[in-house]
Order: C-alpha cells, then sequence, then structure tokens
C-alpha cells in the first residue's frame, strides 16, 4: 500500500501536467486570430474542444472504426506470434539454423514498414466493403515478430543452468528439461515481448490502414479527419488509439502477472 | 588416522560406496590446457560420509560433477557400488544439492520436493513426503514458493529434494556455502540429524575445515593447480556426533591436520585463494 501510493500520485501529476502544457500551448503558443480580430485556436485544440468533438462524433462513430481495426490487430497479433513462436521453436531444436532464424527476424524488424505496406496491398489487392484490410493485418503481424521471437529464445536461453543440471541429475531426459525448466522459466521474458506486441499490432494496423484501403477504421477515419480539417476529432482518434494502444499493454502486463507471479514476487519470510 | 591416497586405491573394491580410481579432467579454454584433477582415487565405504576439502580451483567440483554425470573425465573412472554415473542417473539413484538451491520459482516448496519423482515415474508415496518435509523441518511451508523463503530454507527444500529418491548417494556441493556464517553452523547440525537419520553413502564438497571433520567419516584434503589428493584424513570421532564435540582436542587435532595440509607446507596456495 505504502509503495503503490506515491507511484499513484506521480502517475496522476504527470498526466494533469501534460493536459496542463496542451491546454495552455493550445490558447497561447499556437492561437491566431481570425479576420474579425478574435483569439481562436489552430493546430492544437484545447480539450475541452477534443472532448466536445467526443459528443458530436458519437460512441458509434468510434465502435465502428475500432471493431474494424481491433480485428485487423488481433488476427494480425496471432498470427506474427505464432509465426515468432514457431521460427523460434525451430532456432531452439536446429541450433544450425539460429543465425538464420535471427536474420529473418531483424529483417521484419528493419523493413519500413510504410514502404512493405503498398506492396502488400498489391499483393493482397483492396478489401471488400466494411472488411479488414490484408495489408493492416499484414502490417500488425509484421511488427510484433521481432520483439516476440527474440523473447521466446532470450526466455529459454536465459534458463537458471543449476535448475537443468539438477534435472540431468534425477534422470531427465531433454524433453523433461523442456517441459519441467525452458518452457516456464522462458514465459516471464515471452509476457515481456507480447506485452511490447500487444500496443505495436495495434499501430502497425493503422499503419496498414492508411495503404490498405479499408474504408472503415481508424487509419482511414484519421486521414478523412485530416483531409477535412477536422482537427478536434484527428486528436480524438489520436487519443483513443493511443489510449486503445496502451490498454493493449496493460492487458498483457495483468496477465503476465497472473500466469507467471515468481517473476514479481519478492517477498521473503524469516528463517 | 591418516593414509596417503595411494593407500586407499588399493584397497579399493568395486560394489561398496564410492570408487574414484586415477580420475583426469582437463579442460580446454582456447588453446589453453587445464588440468583441473590430476590422477584422483579415491574410496569410501557405503553408508560413510566424504568430503573433499580443498581451496577453490582444487577441482573438487569437478570430481562431484563428475560423479553426477554432468562432466565425463579426460581419464580414469567414478563409480558408486559399481555402477557408473551414466547408470546412476538412468536408474534414479543420485540425489544432489547445490550451492545455489536451484529450486524451481514457480513451484511450491512440495511441488519442487517431488520433482525428481515425476522425471522418474514414480509413484508417490504422500506419507514418505510429509516424512521428508518434517525431515528437514519445513512442516507449515509445503504450500510456500521458493521465493518466500529464506536461503537456509531453500536449502533445506533442495536436500529434502535430493532424498526424496533414496539415493544410493548423496552429493553435496558446497551447500551452505552462500549462507550467512551462523545459518551454516545451524544447517551443519541438521544436515548431521538428517544424515543420521537417513543414512546414506555421501559426498560433500566444501571449503569449511570445521564442517568437513565435524561431518565426515573421511576428508580428502585437495591441493590446487593442479587439482590433486593431497591426503586423506580419517575422522574417527565416534557417531553419532553432537556439537559438544567440536570442543574436544580431538576434534582440533584434526582440524589443524588439515589446516596443515591446506596452508602449511603450501603457504601458497593459502595466497593465491585470496
Amino acid at each position: 500500500m505504502t509503495s503503490s501510493r506515491p507511484r499513484y500520485l506521480g502517475g496522476t501529476i504527470g498526466s494533469l501536467s501534460i493536459i496542463a502544457i496542451w491546454w495552455i500551448s493550445a490558447v497561447t503558443l499556437f492561437s491566431r486570430t481570425n479576420s474579425e480580430g478574435n483569439a481562436v485556436t489552430g493546430a492544437i485544440p484545447t480539450p475541452i474542444e477534443v472532448i466536445q468533438q467526443f459528443g458530436v462524433d458519437g460512441f458509434e462513430f468510434y465502435f465502428k472504426n475500432a471493431s474494424i481495426t481491433l480485428a485487423e490487430a488481433g488476427i494480425g497479433f496471432v498470427l506474427g506470434n505464432l509465426g515468432a513462436i514457431a521460427l523460434a521453436a525451430v532456432a531452439l531444436a536446429l541450433p544450425k539454423f539460429e543465425n538464420l532464424a535471427t536474420q529473418i527476424a531483424v529483417i521484419t524488424y528493419c523493413i519500413p514498414i510504410v514502404a512493405i505496406g503498398p506492396i502488400i496491398r498489391l499483393v493482397l489487392g483492396a478489401p471488400g466493403q466494411g472488411e479488414p484490410a490484408g495489408a493492416a493485418i499484414s502490417l500488425a503481424a509484421l511488427s510484433v515478430f521481432f520483439t516476440t521471437m527474440i523473447g521466446v529464445l532470450t526466455g529459454v536461453k536465459s534458463t537458471d543452468q543449476a535448475s537443468l543440471d539438477v534435472v540431468r541429475v534425477y534422470g531427465g531426459s531433454s524433453w523433461h528439461r523442456l517441459i519441467k525448466v525452458q518452457l516456464l522459466s522462458a514465459l516471464p521474458s515471452v509476457f515481456a515481448a507480447l506485452k511490447i506486441a500487444a500496443p505495436a499490432s495495434f499501430l502497425g494496423a493503422i499503419l496498414g490502414e492508411y495503404v490498405g484501403g479499408p474504408d472503415v477504421g481508424f487509419g482511414p477515419a484519421l486521414v478523412n479527419a485530416q483531409q477535412s480539417l477536422e482537427v478536434a476529432r484527428v486528436w480524438g482518434l489520436a487519443l483513443v488509439s493511443g489510449a486503445i494502444a496502451g490498454l493493449g499493454y496493460f492487458l498483457f502486463g495483468l496477465i503476465a502477472r497472473k500466469v507467471t507471479p515468481w517473476s514479481t514476487a519478492n517477498g521473503k519470510a524469516g528463517h | 588416522m591418516s593414509s596417503t591416497s595411494d593407500a586407499t586405491a588399493q584397497s579399493t573394491a568395486l560394489g561398496s560406496g564410492i570408487t574414484i580410481s586415477n580420475l583426469s579432467k582437463t579442460f580446454k579454454i582456447g588453446k589453453e590446457k587445464i588440468v583441473a584433477i590430476d590422477n584422483a582415487s579415491l574410496h569410501s565405504d557405503k553408508g560413510s560420509f566424504l568430503s573433499l576439502l580443498g581451496p577453490s580451483g582444487c577441482g573438487k567440483s569437478t570430481i562431484l560433477r563428475i560423479l553426477a554425470g554432468l562432466e565425463t573425465p579426460t581419464s580414469g573412472f567414478a563409480t558408486v557400488e559399481g555402477k557408473d554415473p551414466q547408470d546412476l542417473r538412468k536408474n534414479h539413484e543420485l540425489g544432489i544439492a547445490f550451492q545455489d538451491s536451484a529450486l524451481l520459482p514457480w513451484r511450491s516448496v512440495e511441488s519442487n520436493i517431488k520433482l525428481p519423482l515425476e522425471i522418474s515415474g514414480e509413484e508417490l508415496d504422500p506419507k514418505v513426503l510429509a516424512d521428508i518435509i518434517k525431515l528437514v523441518g519445513l512442516q507449515g511451508f509445503e504450500k510456500a514458493k521458493p521465493a518466500q523463503l529464506s536461503g537456509g530454507m531453500r536449502q533445506r527444500v533442495s536436500i529434502a529434494r535430493a532424498l526424496i529418491v533414496q539415493p544410493s548417494v548423496l552429493l553435496l556441493d558446497e551447500p551452505f556455502g552462500a549462507l550467512d556464517d551462523m545459518t551454516r553452523q545451524r544447517l551443519n547440525l541438521e544436515l548431521l540429524r538428517i544424515w543420521t537419520e537417513k543414512p546414506a553413502t555421501t559426498l560433500m564438497v566444501t571449503h569449511g575445515i570445521s564442517e568437513a571433520i565435524f561431518l565426515s567419516d573421511q576428508v580428502a584434503v585437495m591441493s590446487a593447480r593442479p587439482g590433486r589428493i593431497q591426503e586423506i584424513i580419517e575422522v574417527d570421532l565416534p557417531r553419532p556426533r553432537n556439537i559438544e564435540m567440536m570442543r574436544s582436542p580431538e576434534f582440533h587435532t584434526l582440524v589443524d591436520q588439515a589446516s596443515e595440509l591446506l596452508f602449511g607446507a603450501h603457504g601458497e596456495i593459502a595466497a593465491d585463494d585470496q
């Protein structure tokens, strides 16, 4: 209790100061005067304006767009992670291929996602009306591949050597070492990777929508709002997508704490 | 009171206790060859407590790891009751405790102790488990996770895990080496009690002179670079032993003898170890 209070306080103070800076700069630095000489906001809307815009756009607007983008991110997240885990398994089972596998992962990380988007769009074609875009799914999958693969590899490799020795001395085979020790001790590292992968897949999906051509989703909604100079709506969409990405991170943190309590537990009893 | 390693090697009888015969181990680090063990021979009787005592780098842990089947000797052999380490491992006859308790952090105390039986596929008698937990003094902590235990308690779990398989040989690699001195003393007394109740052929590796004498029937004093067995001290203190014996003149004579072997004639070893 005592240790969580300052953290909670710090977070609140931090968020409040960011909102304050936002608000102040919206009405000072970035304000303009219109032809009648009245001050109006320009590039940055005030928090009030963004909240008003939420009211105008309504829940339905956000729900409709979020459900498509989340679907793309979700499918991409699953496919990307399955691929990464499969490749990591190959690298671990056949050490000869480890370098190659790691290079493949590095390539997925290094390719500019914006450059590969149009290629995927050409290969997969445009999505139907109201359907998730293949390019968005692909970019979401690509965004999670590297972190998850490296997370699995480091997790399995960082297994405590003495624990493996113990299983060996008690007559355990390499199969025993894998299922009794290595897989479980890799979990914290895998979850750390998934925690990063969750928001990454969502942001990858939005990027994919820019080029993938769906008619619904956060990507097209952002582009439309930008083109029609609906500044407050652009901000609203940006804030909501940031919040969804953050929520994904938080959710996997929560799951990790439930599934691998030992990696965070540090309470010790006396003798 | 003492005999040379050669004499002991002569008396080797396969089929009882621990036998180490002309054991050598060379490690290659880059182009350099490092002789970890140089022609070591040892024998202990079934059910006896043997300690390897020496400075770090004398190869004592390597001997233990060879007996555990974790390293292979460059030449010579090590057996327990005539069986080589690979067979012992396959038959689930080894019990081991390392300096690092090497418990699985996601398993409870009980579940950690059961691990060797899960591997061997043996049926677990709940009464045996309860007895072992009582023997090492962990009642009430069955469901605790390692992170909730102190270092000393974790070592107790590790020893319980070694005993659950009813091993033909118990291997202890500086089991209390990472603990503070007071806990260490107490656990040595505990180990003596546990060992008296569940006697097993034991090999302990240590750099604690008095704990080696106090617990063992035989203490093999080793020297470093290359790792050699200098002399084997037969500890003729009567059993059961108790803490009063640590104050007896016989005990001190033995400790002095071991100290002399370690530091007396070869003062450079002590300096080396710093």
